[in-house]
């Protein structure tokens, strides 16, 4: 069944000819890695010189997206069971919490919100925010567009919905989108933003705060659940073991896919911290309140919020 | 600006010893009353919070007030969300603007009351008391709110704040561990009072300003019983010692 999977990754990164240059900032060396070291295969300088990171390692910005993409293709279907293994059912219960700090809902004399929900391919988000409004503020007219980068993982969002209330389509909507750019979405037309354990996948991070400012409504909320830096010295060495040796091995044993969670738990530690993703909402133009987070579960996830003024 | 003199008021006992006996040239400015007034909110954040402690009176310490703040200061119903601690900041605002008040009462307060400390003390708590009034039938909701354990901490530390700021504004010159013990008190009289007006339904809160000047009479003779059973107790107690040590040397 294995050859039928699309490309590992670290297969796209050993063939491409524009491949990766230091790992100056590399605290792991990947097997890949060590293995272009032995081999002293000739170096091609990549077209463009704008490298970002993609895990450890890196590699040229045009680059990053379509190996985003092809992670979350071969996990799409697993993505539950990836999510449980990474955080032991815990995800469930911070995207709860998220939701109901949230309390997104048509209120007595408002108007039904329009939701955009990021990166929230299989609509894990999406579906908690509309039973939210449904069942706590009886609103069944507020409506959620979510938007991904991969359409396998919007396809199983879809796939998804069919079984739940939402199944006709009125209050929820698939769109292939990239994050950092958001065409088809107009200027100032979004109630809320969310994005959840999305953001640290983008390119451009930046950019995409910024496209979330353009197309919220002045009032209107930026929220983003991610994994973050664990604030308790002791915590943190546990999670750090925890991630770098429990994680990628359960990934091959649960979902016979060991690079992609290798991935994913390398990108979790070059994600900036609280302090600093709070300071980067600001520069986008939000209004944070307070420290612009909360932590979860010790910082190993945290809730940032800003509202665009 | 408050003068030189103001400011040694609000320093800790022991530094203000040091300052008064070395009075030193250099001059130290760590100290809030030496630098501009800090205000934690935002003007945008003040606008919703002040506008959502007026519905506060018809719908109490829910969401629904806060959702409203936020639609009259010209925000979207989503808004609330940005607030990290929910309601608790909107009582934690409240807790704040009438503590702020406090201060342009001063003048006033020191030409009705004179020179008794304890008058000064009782009318800065009836004030303070009088600015829960329009609120006062949804304050055990605020209570509440405040009795969460994450939200303990905060609490406390606006209490502790208000009962400082009430001796401050009153010239307290303790330089001893009453600095202490005297805000403590305070405190403690404050947030009972506070509590028992929320079930008083008498003209005018007469039975509590009442109540508190029981609170505040129980404190002057708790005061001198303890200072007068701590004299005791070290009297009896090395009396009790020396008493030993002539037995002991008597061999």
């Amino acid at each position: 069944m294995a050859f039928l999977l699309p490309l590992r990754p670290y297969q796209l990164l050993r063939r491409s000819h524009a491949a990766y240059r230091q790992f100056s900032n590399a605290r792991y060396l990947s097997a890949s890695a060590l293995l272009r070291k032995a081999n002293s295969e000739p170096k091609h300088e990549p077209a463009t010189s704008r490298t970002t990171h993609f895990g450890f390692k890196d590699v040229p910005e045009d680059e990053k997206e379509e190996l985003v993409r092809d992670v979350f293709s071969s996990v799409a279907k697993s993505y539950d069971v990836m999510n449980d293994v990474m955080s032991f059912g815990i995800h469930r219960l911070w995207k709860d919490h998220f939701v109901a700090k949230l309390d997104p809902g048509r209120r007595p004399g408002g108007e039904p919100l329009s939701i955009l929900d990021v990166a929230g391919g299989t609509g894990d988000i999406a579906f908690r925010m509309l039973d939210w409004a449904t069942e706590i503020h009886n609103d069944h007219q507020s409506s959620v567009l979510v938007v991904d980068i991969n359409d396998d993982m919007l396809k199983e969002g879809h796939k998804r919905s069919l079984a739940t209330r939402y199944a006709d389509g009125s209050r929820i909507e698939f769109k292939v989108q990239n994050a950092e750019v958001l065409d088809a979405v107009p200027d100032n037309s979004q109630d809320l933003y969310t994005v959840a354990f999305g953001i640290r996948n983008f390119t451009n991070i930046p950019a995409a705060l910024r496209a979330a400012h353009r197309v919220l409504k002045p009032g209107g909320v930026f929220a983003c659940l991610e994994f973050s830096k664990v604030n308790v010295g002791i915590m943190d060495m546990i999670y750090q073991q925890y991630s770098f040796n429990v994680i990628p091995l359960m990934g091959q044993l649960v979902a016979a896919d060991r690079d992609s969670y290798q991935y994913l738990v390398e990108s979790i530690a070059r994600f900036p911290s609280q302090k600093e993703f709070a300071r980067m909402i600001q520069d986008a133009g939000f209004e944070v309140s307070g420290d612009g987070y909360e932590d979860l579960t010790f910082g190993v996830a945290a809730i940032h919020t800003g509202v665009k003024v | 600006m408050p003068s030189r003199e103001m400011s040694v008021l609000r320093r800790r006992p022991l530094v203000r010893l040091l300052k008064t006996q070395f009075s030193c040239a250099l001059s130290r400015s760590y100290h809030s009353y030496d630098h501009r007034p800090y205000n934690p909110y935002t003007l945008s954040q003040e606008k919703i919070l002040s506008s959502a402690l007026q519905y506060v009176q018809e719908f109490g310490f829910v969401k629904q007030s806060l959702v409203q703040g936020c639609r009259d200061a010209g925000y979207l119903d989503t808004t609330h969300a940005v607030f990290q601690d929910g309601l608790f900041d909107l009582v934690k605002f409240h807790l704040y603007r009438e503590r702020t008040k406090l201060a342009a009462l001063k003048p006033q307060i020191d030409e009705e009351e004179g020179k008794s400390i304890g008058k000064r003390v009782r009318r800065y708590c009836i004030e303070r008391l009088k600015g829960n009034e329009l609120i006062i039938s949804k304050w055990t909701e605020a209570v509440a709110i405040m009795a969460l354990p994450s939200n303990v901490p905060l609490a406390l530390e606006e209490l502790a704040k208000l009962s400082d700021e009430i001796w401050f504004l009153v010239d307290d010159k303790s330089a001893d561990f009453d600095w202490y013990t005297k805000r403590a008190s305070l405190a403690a009289v404050y947030s009972s009072t506070e509590l028992y007006m929320t079930q008083d339904n008498s003209p005018s809160f007469e039975k509590t300003w009442e109540f508190l000047d029981r609170r505040l009479a129980d404190v002057r003779n708790t005061g001198s019983t303890v200072s007068s059973l701590a004299s005791w107790t070290t009297f009896t107690g090395f009396a009790s010692i020396n008493l030993l040590k002539s037995q002991l040397s008597r061999g």
